[in-house]
């Protein structure tokens, strides 16, 4: 992998971690809405479609795909899948330094193996 | 009507396989469709003509149907079974993604991409993991 295909790499996994903070921040407004019934259901989602950090997750979907799919162009399939487990890293420290979450030794276990995996990814 | 969560019935395993194959499947019609774009590398002088060739090609419109699909049966998945479970079992994307995209589309896999695979499994499935309810679960 070339320094470009680093920075779509990059740039990919930056859109795919906001998004999920974004969904996770639209999610937490919706925690008390009831959804036993088809009317709950779709209520929901007008709830939901009215956030408008929802939309924001949308964009970044898009942004991330975007830039998954520049990304694919310049490595083989199997490569991308295996280098895109860093997002697992990326929100494992936005979970620690942004959320203030408590990160327990098997995160961190985990986390190193995560980095050896894509470092033999990109080796072999 | 109460239904009993979290456990792996033979329905529930199909729809967790089902979910491995149709997000392994939607990511090789993406790699076909970048193919089919004939742009080998992306830059931003032709990064416009590449996303306007992308999305002439019906493969990456396969792919995005079969990733809807992946989506509703993800979601089919997470209704009966808890992240903490669904989450490290999907991980075999991991390894269901490189060997279809060695017999489809031909790709080489050392043996040590392979074990960084299996770590990177093993340390997705320790990242997923949750302490906190493993420890209350009776």
């Amino acid at each position: 992998m070339n320094i470009a295909a680093f920075f779509l790499l990059f740039l990919h996994e930056l859109c795919s971690t906001a998004e999920q903070l974004a969904f996770k921040k639209a999610a937490d407004r919706l925690a008390d809405h009831k959804l036993s019934t088809l009317r709950d259901v779709i209520t929901f989602a007008w709830e939901t479609l009215k956030i408008p950090l929802v939309w924001l997750g949308f964009i970044l979907v898009l942004g991330a795909w975007i830039f998954w799919f520049a990304l694919l162009t310049y490595v083989d399939l199997n490569v991308a899948i295996l280098v895109d487990s860093l997002q697992y890293i990326l929100i494992f420290l936005v979970s620690g330094l942004v959320l203030k979450e408590q990160i327990p030794w098997t995160r961190m276990l985990g986390a190193a193996f995560v980095m050896l995996g894509v470092f033999l990814a990109l080796k072999g | 009507m109460t239904r009993i969560k979290n456990s792996l019935t033979l329905k529930i395993i199909s729809l967790l396989l089902l979910a491995d194959i149709s997000e392994s499947a939607g990511e090789l019609f993406f790699k076909k469709a970048v193919m089919q774009t004939g742009v080998d590398h992306v830059v931003i002088l032709n990064f416009i003509s590449f996303l306007l060739n992308l999305m002439a090609t019906p493969s990456l419109w396969f792919g995005i149907l079969i990733y809807t699909a992946n989506f509703i049966l993800w979601m089919a998945v997470l209704s009966r079974l808890d992240l903490s479970i669904a989450f490290p079992i999907s991980n075999a994307t991991f390894v269901i993604i490189p060997f279809f995209s060695m017999i489809v589309l031909h790709e080489k896999i050392s043996m040590v991409r392979w074990l960084g695979a299996v770590c990177i499994i093993i340390g997705v499935t320790l990242i997923s993991r949750s302490p906190e309810k493993s420890s209350q679960t009776p």
